[in-house]
């Protein structure tokens, strides 16, 4: 390919701005929540020093230990249970010959493109009724329901991938579905669990409308809902402390994915396209 | 077993494998497909949430849907996609349409940063832009330094500009995701479709429109998908910037929804609506890859 | 942790026969001093009682109280608000209990004039407001009134107006010295209905406005002087006196700015008086809006939020009791202490000049009894309403006959 200097330079340029674009909010937060405690901050200020104050009273004021906490226990069990289920459905349905795969990829396509504000309703009540309003399970279990869909295709494609012979070998030697799956496919799929961890990782940690409707009782409030309701609560007036709360929030996504980012991207690019 | 058969690929058919598609679909029929069903049961009935329901029929429906708030809400919904979804869509493409001539040296790191928006909660960019768009925030200082006093303002407060405001914060959100999309895509693109075309005598722009385009549309239909269901979803994003307001200018189905179930009582038309979205959504989609399939 | 220390604190507490009991209070983020007080008190009074408070901001508050209540484990003690919205929905939902019994023992009803406690009266199935049973009480006084910033008003040669025409003079005034009339946090919608309700009480019978609340299946909306105030709040929007920005700040906010000296005039509620003494000190007034023409005053103004007794509360009898020393003589020093108004006389001297004066204000609306209460109370849906319809209004999108109409609409819900 040809390539001029003066396209090297305006492809920089492009990409220059838009990194510019997209850090611009993210450094404006930043620069908010390390400002002096008690100045009025407006514009954009380049802090005088950095001060942790903000992330101080934020941390105390919020709950955000507890608020944290609760994210990460809520995000253990879905992320854990889905991988789990969908491994195993998606074995089932690539590898083990089950009839009438069609139809059920077909009832998994609905959950992918259903939007659950519609169905949060039904939720709340049906979860009301067996007593698991605010408790993590009125979290956890919608949750795994509403992530299977999308890992299961994931899965699915990772073992497709795979070929055949070592598994036809071991069938040949008289290993069964569960051993097949155990000792030969699975370590030849934990490429695609790994980026489906951090996919799952990110979107159970920012579910927000969920614990909205579910989480009364401020003591399980997931991080996402704690900050919500920090921000509403403006005694805590200073839009600082709300900054800093807001850099607490996004901190356990933003190290995993700093580690992480390769997995991330491909994860959501790639997996998108297999769909 | 017996060594005699000739071994398919595959294991035989058992009955028992379906144990291993059990438990997921466990989770999703009692979670998903349940509610939904139970959804569109209520979505026939006028409910408060306490006592029995009351069968009423399409009523809900017709409510809805000749109430002009409801259609408002759809149609700002329908103004949104055009920020989340065209926006970062257009601009996307046009990016890797000239990314294609060039070899980028730290892709990774732009890659990187530019995916960013996409992994953080809404709440926490929604507080993010409160800020940036607060009378006295960045933005509005930003404007003023540049000596355009008259174009800073109360954007979240602004009954003309609180929608478009908010649509922008989601082109920042996605236009990250939509560039990585199509560059991906753009360099699975074998390069001698690109020499092909030169020998014809194709200048950039037939070059984009003739070999980039076409060879990029399982890519334009996964992000239009992915935007278009968001931009119609939204909960939390609206939520946080601006609660609907002000007056009504920023309302969205999805917080209709949540209005009417949990502070007005009315469970049943939440319920509808619920479906309407759904509805929406389906069409949407189904409009999108019916109309940009491959035809062969 | 915290969960655990208690679990194990009342096991202990079990095994030595003490009686250990928690009570769990979910309170507006504006009662926090006055419950933090209120609870040391009452804890060092009944040994083995712990009070457990959560408090919410505003907007949080009136988006989740129903669902708090109609949880399976909800506070025992809860705020409400007066009105349908939000009392009328967990009274006919059987979320609240009745509180005649505790009335009857501790004489709440003894302490007030006869009719004064009508907004917090409900029939048994909730239909019904303003008579029947007890369901809420407070020891509060909530009015709102005008606060002043007084240096700016001496600068511009100005006094406290005697009536609404001289309130209007000086916001013009104001407004020729560059200075910024009426601070408004029009972002959050509800701090619009305070400046409704004040101007609406310039212009239209108190009496009137009372009854459309408690009724407004029967009182028409839709009068001529109602008009002339929504008339009066669209012309003062459109003249700029609440500046152009002011659907794009939030309340708090709004009054952030006041105490930094954005503002003239801030049209908002007493329970503001200790955030604007702490931050102004002698330098904020406070007055009730007289009427057109001078001859009265006249503001929104009502008992502050109501407490509610959760029908699931383990040991209402204790709820009671809390009630009890809230609406005690004893502690109407500290309401007045924390900066409150509290609705009985209390024996302390103001403690600060604000608070004589925002008192004063109050007395007079008393004695004009014209307290109005607030727009939002009058049907279920109306809080929304009121708010997008008066955002509409003071943004310009909406006449101030759009207005009038889509108010007259909603009172038939």
């Amino acid at each position: 390919m040809n390539y001029t200097k003066r396209e090297k330079i305006i492809a920089h340029t492009i990409f220059l701005t838009g990194t510019f674009f997209v850090l611009y909010p993210f450094v404006s937060i930043l620069f908010l929540a390390l400002s002096e405690p008690g100045k009025r901050i407006s514009g954009f200020t380049i802090p005088n020093g950095i001060y942790f104050d903000n992330f101080i009273k934020a941390w105390n004021g919020g709950g955000f230990d507890t608020a944290l906490f609760s994210s990460f226990v809520v995000v253990l069990f879905v992320v854990g249970i889905t991988l789990i289920c969908s491994t195993l459905a998606a074995y089932a349905f690539e590898k083990l010959n089950v009839m009438g795969t069609t139809l059920l990829f077909a009832i998994l396509l609905l959950g992918l493109v259903l939007p659950y504000e519609s169905i949060v309703i039904s939720l709340y009540y049906t979860m009301r009724s067996y007593d698991l309003v605010n408790t993590y399970w009125s979290l956890i279990l919608p949750q795994i329901g509403l992530s299977i869909p999308f890992s299961i295709f994931w899965m699915r494609a990772s073992f497709r991938a795979i070929p055949n012979n070592l598994s036809e070998a071991a069938m040949i030697e008289g290993a069964g579905r569960w051993t097949i799956l155990i000792r030969i496919l699975l370590p030849q799929t934990i490429p695609a669990l790994l980026t489906l961890t951090v996919l799952l990782f990110m979107w159970t940690w920012n579910e927000f409308l969920l614990a909205l409707i579910m989480i009364q009782d401020n003591e399980m409030r997931t991080a996402p809902l704690a900050l919500s309701y920090f921000a509403g609560n403006k005694r805590y007036g200073d839009p600082a402390i709300t900054a800093a709360a807001a850099v607490l929030v996004a901190l356990p996504v933003l190290i995993v994915y700093v580690f992480l980012q390769r997995r991330f991207i491909s994860g959501m690019v790639t997996g998108a396209i297999k769909e | 077993m017996s060594n005699k058969n000739i071994y398919r690929p595959q294991s035989k058919f058992q009955y028992s494998s379906y144990l291993y598609i059990i438990p997921a679909f466990v989770f999703y029929i009692l979670f998903v497909l349940f509610p939904l069903g139970d959804t569109l049961y209520t979505s026939f009935t006028e409910w408060n949430g306490i006592s029995e329901k009351k069968w009423v029929g399409l009523q809900q429906y017709i409510d809805n849907l000749n109430n002009k708030k409801i259609t408002s809400s759809i149609v700002h919904s329908f103004i949104l996609i055009i920020f989340y979804s065209f926006l970062p869509i257009v601009i996307g493409l046009i990016i890797a349409g000239i990314m294609i001539r060039v070899k980028i040296y730290g892709l990774t790191f732009y890659r990187a940063i530019l995916f960013l928006p996409q992994i953080l909660s809404m709440i926490v960019v929604g507080v993010s832009w409160r800020w940036i768009y607060a009378p006295k925030g960045p933005l509005n200082v930003g404007l003023d330094y540049f000596g355009l006093e008259n174009v800073s303002r109360a954007w979240l407060g602004s009954f003309d500009y609180a929608l478009p405001a908010v649509g922008f914060i989601g082109t920042w959100v996605m236009f990250g995701f939509a560039m990585i999309l199509f560059i991906a895509g753009v360099q699975k693109i074998p390069t001698e479709l690109y020499d092909a075309a030169k020998v014809d005598g194709a200048g950039a722009i037939s070059e984009f429109f003739n070999v980039t385009l076409p060879n990029l549309r399982g890519e334009i239909i996964v992000a239009l998908i992915f935007t278009v269901t968001l931009a119609l979803r939204n909960f939390d994003l609206i939520w946080i910037t601006t609660g609907g307001g002000p007056g009504t200018s920023t309302m969205i189905p999805s917080m209709f929804i949540y209005k009417k179930a949990f502070q007005q009582g009315q469970v049943g038309s939440a319920s509808s609506l619920g479906i309407i979205l759904t509805l929406l959504i389906f069409t949407l989609v189904s409009l999108i890859l019916i109309s940009l399939r491959e035809r062969k | 942790m915290k969960k655990i220390v208690v679990l194990l604190s009342s096991l202990i507490f079990f095994s030595t026969g003490i009686n250990a009991e928690t009570l769990r209070i979910l309170a507006e983020a504006g009662d926090e001093s006055t419950l933090t007080r209120a609870a040391a008190q009452f804890e060092a009074a009944n040994p083995g009682v712990t009070i457990d408070a959560s408090y919410l901001g505003w907007d949080d508050f009136m988006a989740t109280i129903k669902l708090k209540l109609a949880d399976n484990n909800p506070p025992d003690l809860a705020h409400g608000n007066q009105g349908f919205t939000v009392d009328g929905t967990l009274v006919q939902n059987g979320l609240i209990i009745s509180l005649e019994k505790y009335a009857d023992q501790y004489g709440w009803k003894d302490l007030f004039a006869d009719g004064a406690l009508a907004e917090f009266m409900w029939s048994d199935d909730g239909s019904t407001w303003g008579s029947g049973s007890l369901f809420g009480v407070s020891p509060v006084a909530e009015d709102v009134i005008v606060f002043y910033n007084k240096s700016k008003l001496d600068a511009l040669g100005l006094s406290v107006p005697n009536s609404f025409e001289d309130f209007e003079n000086a916001l013009a005034v104001s407004k020729e010295a560059g200075e910024l009339p009426i601070i408004l946090g029009g972002a959050d919608g509800w701090p619009i209905i305070h400046v409704w309700g004040i101007i609406d009480g310039a212009f239209v019978d108190p009496n009137h406005t009372r009854g459309w609340i408690f009724n407004p299946k029967n009182f028409e909306f839709n009068t001529p002087s109602r008009m002339d105030a929504a008339k009066k709040l669209a012309d003062m929007a459109a003249a700029g006196y609440f500046g152009s920005d002011s659907l794009g700040i939030g309340y708090d906010d709004a009054n952030a700015m006041f105490i930094n000296g954005d503002g003239v005039f801030n049209l908002t509620g007493t329970w503001m008086t200790a955030q604007l003494d702490e931050g102004m000190g002698d330098n904020v007034g406070a007055f009730a809006m007289p009427t057109s023409g001078g001859s009265s005053v006249a503001g929104g103004g009502s008992f502050a939020l109501g407490w509610h007794i959760s029908s699931k509360a383990s040991n209402p009898d204790l709820a009671a009791k809390f009630l009890a020393h809230l609406m005690s003589n004893d502690f109407v020093d500290d309401l007045m202490e924390v900066g409150r108004v509290p609705a009985q006389a209390p024996t302390i001297a103001p403690t600060s000049n604000l608070q004589a004066e925002v008192i004063a204000s109050s007395n007079a609306l008393v004695g004009a009894n014209a307290k109005t209460f607030y727009t939002d109370w009058a049907t279920p849906g109306m809080y929304d309403v009121v708010t997008q319809e008066l955002q509409k209004l003071i943004g310009g999108a909406a006449s101030a006959e759009d207005f009038i109409s889509a108010m007259a609409a909603e009172s038939l819900n």
